[in-house]
């Protein structure tokens, strides 16, 4: 390697663009020499160089750091709790419908179930036939996909939701599927499985099921938020409502 | 960490309800997160269950969080902190699989590992550190954004050995541009993380020089 103080300092420029490549690892033994030498010589250059290969180094490889498209989609579905955080602030001081979703479950008989999406509109309607299972059934038409699902008291003495999602052309769809708790928080989840089938189990603490759907590129579709519990009213809403 | 106004944005979005401001948070830091639970060796189903409750308790935690500067490294922490809950949780369950006695589970040297890692102040420091710097070069590409980051991370993201052809074709840019696109958009990324706080500040005069990429560089340079 030459002594860079042997040569007149205007025959060995080194640019930014020299700085790069050596920084990268692609420059010729001539350049790396050169560049190393100037460095040497000039702080000023060994900081520039420094900088650079900095760089360089924390950005190579970093594909290596992507995670998984599972853990990536579901991270993000954890995203709806916004929406039903944001719908519990705005119900709050609003006159709540009275969707007592538990008690009409409870109920014999057949009758119709209305379940209300957070903004008050129907989403859930359905039977509850003699078998002591609840069939609902939701076509989120904001969200583009279709909810099959009924809730059955099993044999262990779990009860469960259990159903699948579709795309419109009922194609089964990947989701995940959340029960949050009072807080918003998530209590429990699962995911459909190859067929868009799943069964999830009620606790006792959940308030509100989340249905994050994403297609095979692994696109979201808007989450559904439906409620599960009976939503608190206001006394004097609560007294009418009996 | 540097000021990051972006986080602090995106947090008054989510406290409003826009999931679309997660989707961009979670986007933003997936990379850190991942590269902390890779670090600590967890299996690819654990890995994706730690990778969840990390942000799960940043949900949980949106409306305490204050400090949105500080979201890397407590994502760091809090991370760490999940990976050996959760090798801690498989270690127990292994004992109880060995062993006749469940009650090892309450056992608490069935977490003392926990507190092996926590002790490793020195290394623990420097590793966060990187951490740190990696995800400030992360922003700073994302600050970058257009035809510039998606050169850099083509060039360098999947390590050596870039394929020129292939980016030359996937990025419509000449083979023969590349280098010289290349020199500018890392130009543009050490000022954008010059800004950010990366490295050490240079004198005004080198500054000067820096952001013509064609002016020479002194080898006699007075320091």
């Amino acid at each position: 390697m030459s002594n860079s103080s042997d040569l007149p300092p205007d025959r060995n420029p080194v640019t930014t663009v020299d700085l790069i490549a050596v920084a990268a690892g692609d420059g010729d033994k001539a350049l790396i020499t050169r560049v190393h030498d100037a460095a040497r010589a000039s702080t000023l250059v060994a900081g520039q160089l420094a900088m650079f290969s900095r760089i360089v180094d924390e950005m190579r490889g970093d594909n290596l750091n992507e995670p998984s498209i599972n853990a990536l989609v579901a991270a993000k579905a954890l995203g709806a709790q916004l929406h039903a955080r944001r719908a519990r602030a705005d119900h709050r001081d609003r006159v709540v419908l009275p969707t007592f979703v538990e008690t009409l479950f409870d109920r014999a008989a057949a009758i119709v179930l209305d379940w209300l999406r957070p903004d008050g509109t129907p989403a859930f309607a359905g039977l509850r036939d003699d078998r002591g299972a609840d069939l609902l059934e939701v076509s989120a038409d904001a969200a583009g996909f279709v909810i099959r699902c009924e809730r059955t008291p099993a044999m262990d003495g779990i009860t469960r939701l259990v159903g699948e999602l579709v795309a419109r052309d009922d194609t089964p769809l990947r989701a995940r599927i959340m029960l949050l708790d009072a807080r918003g928080c998530s209590a429990q989840w699962t995911h459909t499985d190859a067929l868009g089938m799943f069964a999830i189990a009620l606790t006792h603490d959940a308030r509100e099921v989340v249905f994050a759907a994403y297609d095979v590129n692994g696109s979201a579709f808007t989450p559904v938020v439906l409620p599960l519990a009976p939503r608190e009213l206001p006394p004097d809403r609560a007294r009418e409502s009996r | 960490m540097a000021s990051n106004d972006g986080d602090l944005r995106l947090f008054e979005r989510c406290r409003a309800g826009d999931s679309a401001a997660w989707d961009t948070l979670v986007d933003r830091y997936r990379r850190l997160v991942w590269s902390v639970i890779l670090k600590q060796r967890m299996r690819d189903g654990d890995a994706e269950d730690v990778f969840q409750q990390v942000f799960t308790a940043l949900i949980e935690h949106i409306d305490s969080i204050r400090d949105e500067d500080g979201l890397a490294s407590w994502l760091v922490v809090t991370t760490k902190r999940a990976c050996w809950r959760a090798t801690a949780r498989l270690r127990r369950d292994e004992r109880n699989m060995h062993s006749l006695d469940s009650r090892i589970s309450d056992d608490p040297r069935a977490t003392e590992h926990v507190d092996q890692h926590a002790s490793h102040g020195d290394a623990e420091s420097a590793e966060t550190e990187q951490l740190l710097e990696r995800q400030l070069v992360r922003l700073g590409l994302e600050r970058l954004g257009g035809k510039c980051r998606a050169l850099l991370e083509a060039l360098f993201g999947a390590g050596s050995d870039p394929n020129y052809a292939l980016i030359s074709q996937r990025l419509d840019i000449r083979v023969g541009s590349i280098g010289p696109t290349r020199a500018r958009c890392l130009e543009k990324l050490a000022l954008q993380l010059r800004r950010l706080g990366f490295g050490p500040s240079l004198p005004a005069e080198a500054q000067a020089r820096f952001a013509d990429r064609d002016a020479p560089f002194d080898a006699s340079d007075p320091e």
